[in-house]
């Protein structure tokens, strides 16, 4: 396994690009206090919108706030909200496909008419509803975001489960009387997780996109937190006369975004050359 | 063939169902009262109280909800809370353009993203292969809200020959005959009308475009590496037949075959992404209103309008079956 | 941009005698009957229909008579007497007589939610002659002309309401200076000239308001050409300091301000006595706290003004004592009070609702970093209207971000109704504790028919709910309104800040004039 992953990641340089992109934003947004020039909420109305420069290396907001620091405490928001909302969308959406995969059945069906149901609303407009249900405010929204991801998930899961219980080893360890849930664990989930985990990346970028259109739209992150969709936001009215407010976070969204891509544009290009491959 | 499509149309029935029962549920349990939003600040009690019994809020959930689905049964949509419209009526207003706003946006994505995924599938491994695919990565990567802003930007301050917001100038008066603007002053002759209409389209369609022309070329360069890689491609190479024969009317339609049923999906990913672009370029569509009506708890029309999404995409994803099965009898089971 | 005039031309219409005005939102309905307050629908409505008076050009301190040539008023002020200027009629061809006075004034206090209030004293309206409408109220209302010149109470044309019932507001027929020519959801609203216009026809031959939310993209449409106006509405739901900056260093824009009386502040609730704020040191302290002059002149860069009271600085009964008594920015005073209050730093935390949109969420932030400074944690909810009302009515807040629009030009718009203890639970108050001695103090100061003393009274009212603090009083939005710079005659009216076209032309006209 690690041999195959060592000669993947030799073949996919855009995927090492990605991977390093990612480890340097980590670091970046670990060193957050370090490399900040001043506190991302402290108020200065003497430094209101001024341009980058010595003080501040990405200028400052409208409330003469660094952008720098808030770009790197924001960061923070961002990881969270691509690990956790896609951890979310695969376990809810993962243990729903795999019971409607492996019992069938009228679950199956109830489920599977759920999951069309929920794929054919446009998902922002399901995130809209939950985060005006639940208040705006950050967890909420990656819980709305969540939960309009989860589909994918079951889908997959549901698929790979379907396809791996009508295995020959698996129909043994049934009729060898092996207890389901012991099944589940140990036959199913290990083999269904890596193409569940190739959708990972791709899936955390599309969240924090997702995320960062609801704080658009005001149902996200509230302030003063410094999260980059609802930065933007605020500050777009004087994007014409202080570009950098709201350029520094979109291009940070555009990085880190474009690397989760890389890595699972990679990944998934891996594991289509495998299935074509003779095996 | 007709037989299959009958039982696809009445299995989507079920689907819309819950679809109705979901949004039925979502918009009952946002706080905050229509009532309210078309009185205003200063409104009292008692009279938020007389309009909820006007707009029959005041009868149970249950009740209200078989009351939606019996009207709907009889093709009649409500009625919009804030207008007292019939949401049919705006609905039927502004459904084209939305429609007409997706079309516009596929044809530039297969414009550019077809073109480019099989350049890349040609060169592949080489320099303009890496480079499209970051390129493409880089618009998917990027919020689309920030491309529509900078495209207004672009246009708005220095390249001035492209209008930055609405559908029609001000000064034209849309006599609708389709609804949609661009067909609609075909038909009336009126070329003016036409290059407004076409002027107006483009800045919003890029927008919408560029995603679902970035996600299509890739989808196209794997088919196609696909198909290049097929015994028949060798062999009509070995028989001398033209390079660009063989690519473009050999490989490329077969390849085309999977990506009808990803243009599907991408679908779907637009008309989530029309309610922002029609937001920021204040195009009169579905998606703005549906906006709208969350906001000010407009029920009916939010039933009404996700129930429009939602059958749109469910329609769209069967017709692309059924093509696809046309075009190639393998395919006999449903995509995914 | 020559080449946008073309098309106009070819459609028949003279750009440099069509003014295009963008506004914000669609407009609600164009029916006086259900319009309730909302800014753009009232504005149109006052240029399709007339009122019995209107506040007069450019001052707006006293009012003229528009349908009403003149009017007498019974010195107990319950019995108001018009006498109707004749040869006015509606865009249909009908006259406007007393009848039509009747109707449309019997249509709005039944139909319209804010007009009930404001009708309710009305008894009865005789129209013996079709020239004279007598309205007899139950009780003396000394600013009940404020009332008729609101655009809610404008005549509407009786046989068009007769005809077209419920689809009135589809094909509005008035007497105003602008006819309806077509409305698109979403879109537009097209007015033409009314050419027997009772004041003489308008300069202008159209007027067409453009929905356009978005106030970066108005920037651009100003700029280039394509929109004449943006209208006060989009400004003061935005943050235009930046916008005006780059406007008044364009010599092809002008920017023009005007004072307003809409009042934003930060109220507390003050009917819930396990409300934080309930202690009356926490809500001076609160209010110490307050940078104001940063608010104001660093962040907002003077396109507000301060407000320091319950009545804005632009209503004649504001009190100048006040202002001199308001409170300072002085965070040194507000931390003493918050430990007298048995408060250390960093042990208040609040819940601050407020609307959505940058201009309440910055306005927001702000106060926040303030409390914070002074060891107060708040947290900032910006939700959607109809939740945040939803919690205001049922008190389930402490403290809430909000803001005041006077509909009428009195200070009766900004007291009685938010204030009253005894309407607290009734709309978005200011939920006063029960205090009859206070009540009986506003409502005598809303009855009282002598100028000066009416005044007096609401001296005393203002000081009163000075001593209570039951909000910090922030500023008042200025009026904003960009224009191109040929466009002259722009008249803005006081409360509600709205526009009439009429007067309206563009400079380029002048040699043709």
């Amino acid at each position: 396994m690690r041999g195959e992953i060592v000669w993947t990641l030799r073949r996919y340089p855009a995927a090492v690009v990605g991977t390093s992109m990612i480890a340097a934003i980590v670091l970046a947004v670990a060193a957050a206090p370090l490399l900040s020039p001043a506190p991302p909420a402290m108020v200065d109305l003497a430094y209101r919108l001024t341009p980058p420069g010595l003080a501040h290396p990405f200028g400052a907001d409208l409330f003469g706030r660094d952008v720098l620091a808030r770009v790197l405490y924001g960061g923070r928001y961002t990881l969270a909200i691509g690990v956790v909302v896609t951890a979310a969308a695969l376990t809810i959406g993962s243990t729903v496909g795999v019971l409607a995969g492996f019992f069938g059945g009228a679950f199956d069906m109830v489920a599977m008419r759920l999951v069309d149901a929920m794929l054919s609303f446009p998902a922002l407009i399901l995130a809209i509803a939950l985060a005006a249900a639940f208040g705006p405010s950050l967890i909420n929204a990656m819980t709305a975001i969540a939960i309009a991801q989860a589909p994918q998930f079951a889908r997959l899961a549901r698929t790979e489960a379907l396809s791996i219980s009508r295995r020959p080893y698996v129909e043994a360890a049934i009729a060898a009387g092996v207890s389901t849930p012991r099944i589940l664990i140990a036959y199913v989930l290990r083999n269904i997780l890596p193409p569940l985990l190739t959708q990972a990346p791709l899936s955390a970028a599309n969240a924090i996109l997702q995320v960062t259109s609801l704080g658009f739209l005001g149902l996200g992150a509230q302030p003063p937190t410094p999260e980059w969709g609802a930065d933007i936001a605020s500050n777009l009215e004087f994007v014409r006369d202080a570009p950098w407010v709201a350029a520094a976070p979109g291009l940070a969204i555009l990085i880190t975004v474009l690397a989760f891509n890389l890595i699972g544009d990679c990944i998934t290009e891996a594991m289509t050359v495998r299935r074509r491959s003779p095996s | 063939m007709s037989r299959y499509l009958l039982r696809r149309l009445v299995g989507l029935i079920p689907v819309l169902a819950l679809v109705l029962v979901i949004v039925f549920c979502l918009t009952r349990f946002i706080p905050g009262d229509p009532a309210v939003t078309l009185l205003g600040p200063g409104a009292t009690a008692e009279q938020i109280a007389a309009l909820r019994r006007q707009m029959h809020l005041d009868q149970p959930q249950g009740v209200q909800f078989l009351s939606y689905v019996w009207n709907l049964l009889h093709g009649d949509l409500g009625v919009s809370l804030k207008t007292g419209r019939p949401v049919l009526d705006e609905l039927a207003s502004k459904l084209p353009a939305t429609i007409e706003l997706a079309l516009a946006a596929l044809l530039i994505a297969l414009a550019i993203g077809i073109p480019a995924g099989v350049a890349a599938a040609r060169r592949r491994g080489g320099v303009l292969d890496q480079v499209l695919r970051v390129a493409a990565l880089a618009c998917v990567s990027v919020p689309a809200f920030l491309i529509a802003f900078a495209l207004q930007g672009l246009f708005g301050s220095w390249l001035r020959f492209l209008p930055v917001a609405g559908r029609l100038s001000p000064y034209f008066i849309f006599k609708p005959i389709t609804g949609f603007a661009v067909l609609d002053a075909l038909l009336h002759g009126d070329v003016a009308a036409l290059s407004d209409a076409i002027r107006h389209l483009l800045l919003p369609a890029t927008v919408l475009g560029l995603f679902i022309a970035a996600n299509l070329s890739r989808f196209v360069r794997s088919a196609m590496i696909q198909q290049l890689d097929e015994d028949y491609v060798r062999t009509a190479r070995a028989k001398g037949l033209d390079e660009r024969q063989v690519v473009y009317g050999h490989a490329l339609p077969n390849a085309l075959i999977p990506v009808l049923s990803v243009i599907a999906i991408l679908f779907g990913d637009m008309l989530g992404g029309a309610i922002l672009t029609e937001t920021i370029f204040s195009w009169p569509g579905v998606g703005r209103y549906t906006l709208d009506a969350i906001r000010n708890r407009d029920y009916p029309v939010v039933q009404s309008a996700t129930l429009i999404f939602a059958a749109m995409f469910m329609l769209v994803s069967l017709a692309i079956d059924v093509i696809g099965q046309r075009l190639d009898p393998r395919l006999k089971a449903p995509v995914a | 941009m020559a080449g946008l005039a073309l098309p106009w031309a070819q459609m028949g219409i003279d750009r440099s005698r069509t003014l295009v005005v963008a506004v914000p939102t669609d407009p609600g309905s164009l029916d006086p009957a259900h319009n309730t307050a909302e800014l753009v629908g009232s504005e149109i409505i006052l240029n399709l229909f007339d009122t019995l008076v209107a506040w007069a050009a450019p001052h707006f301190d006293r009012l003229e008579g528009r349908l009403a040539q003149s009017w007498t008023v019974s010195d107990d002020a319950r019995s108001f007497r018009f006498k109707l200027r004749p040869g006015i009629f509606f865009h249909d061809g009908e006259p406007v007589d007393a009848q039509a006075v009747k109707v449309s004034l019997e249509r709005a206090g039944r139909l319209n939610p804010y007009m009930r209030a404001s009708f309710e004293p009305i008894a009865a309206i005789e129209t013996r002659q079709p020239d004279i409408v007598t309205l007899r109220l139950s009780r003396p209302v000394p600013f009940f002309l404020s009332l008729l010149a609101q655009p809610q109470a404008a005549v509407v044309s009786p046989t068009a309401v007769a005809r077209l019932g419920d689809r009135f507001a589809d094909a509005p027929v008035g007497s105003g200076a602008f006819r309806f020519v077509r409305k698109e959801r979403d879109v537009c609203v097209v007015l033409e000239a009314n050419p027997r216009y009772f004041r003489g026809p308008p300069r202008l031959e159209h007027v067409i308001y453009s929905v356009n939310a978005n106030p970066s993209t108005r920037r651009f449409q100003l700029e280039n050409g394509d929109i004449d106006v943006s209208q006060q509405a989009g400004q003061l739901g935005a943050l235009p300091m930046q916008d005006m900056d780059a406007f008044r260093r364009n010599p092809t824009i002008q920017v023009i301000e005007a004072p307003s009386q809409i009042l934003r502040q930060l109220e507390f609730n003050n009917s819930r006595a396990s409300s934080p704020t309930h202690d009356l040191r926490v809500r001076k302290a609160l209010s110490y706290a307050v940078d104001y002059d940063g608010l104001v002149h660093g962040l907002l860069a003077d396109s507000v003004d301060r407000a320091y009271g319950p009545l804005p600085t632009a209503n004649w009964a504001f009190d100048p004592a006040i202002a001199r008594a308001a409170f300072r920015y002085e965070p040194e005073r507000a931390r003493a009070l918050l430990r007298q209050a048995g408060f250390e730093p960093g042990a208040l935390k609040l819940d601050i609702y407020t609307f959505l949109g940058a201009f309440w969420g910055t306005v927001a932030t702000f106060l926040q970093a303030n409390f914070a400074a002074v060891g107060v944690k708040a947290n900032i909810r910006q939700v959607e209207f109809p939740s945040l009302r939803g919690l205001h009515l049922a008190g389930q807040f402490d403290v809430a971000l909000d803001g005041r629009t006077p509909w009428y030009n009195d200070p009766d718009a900004h007291i009685t109704i938010g204030y009253l203890s005894s309407l607290a639970s009734t709309a978005m108050t200011f939920r006063m504790p029960p205090d009859a001695a206070l009540d009986r103090l506003i409502l005598d100061a809303q009855d009282q028919t002598d100028a000066a003393l009416r005044k007096e009274l609401y001296g005393r009212v203002q000081q009163q709910l000075m001593a209570r603090v039951p909000a910090v009083y922030l500023f008042t939005n200025r009026v904003i309104v960009f224009a191109r710079a040929e466009v002259r005659g722009l008249r803005i009216g006081p409360a509600p800040p709205l526009t009439e076209y009429w007067s309206v032309y563009k400079r380029a006209q002048q040699a043709d004039a």
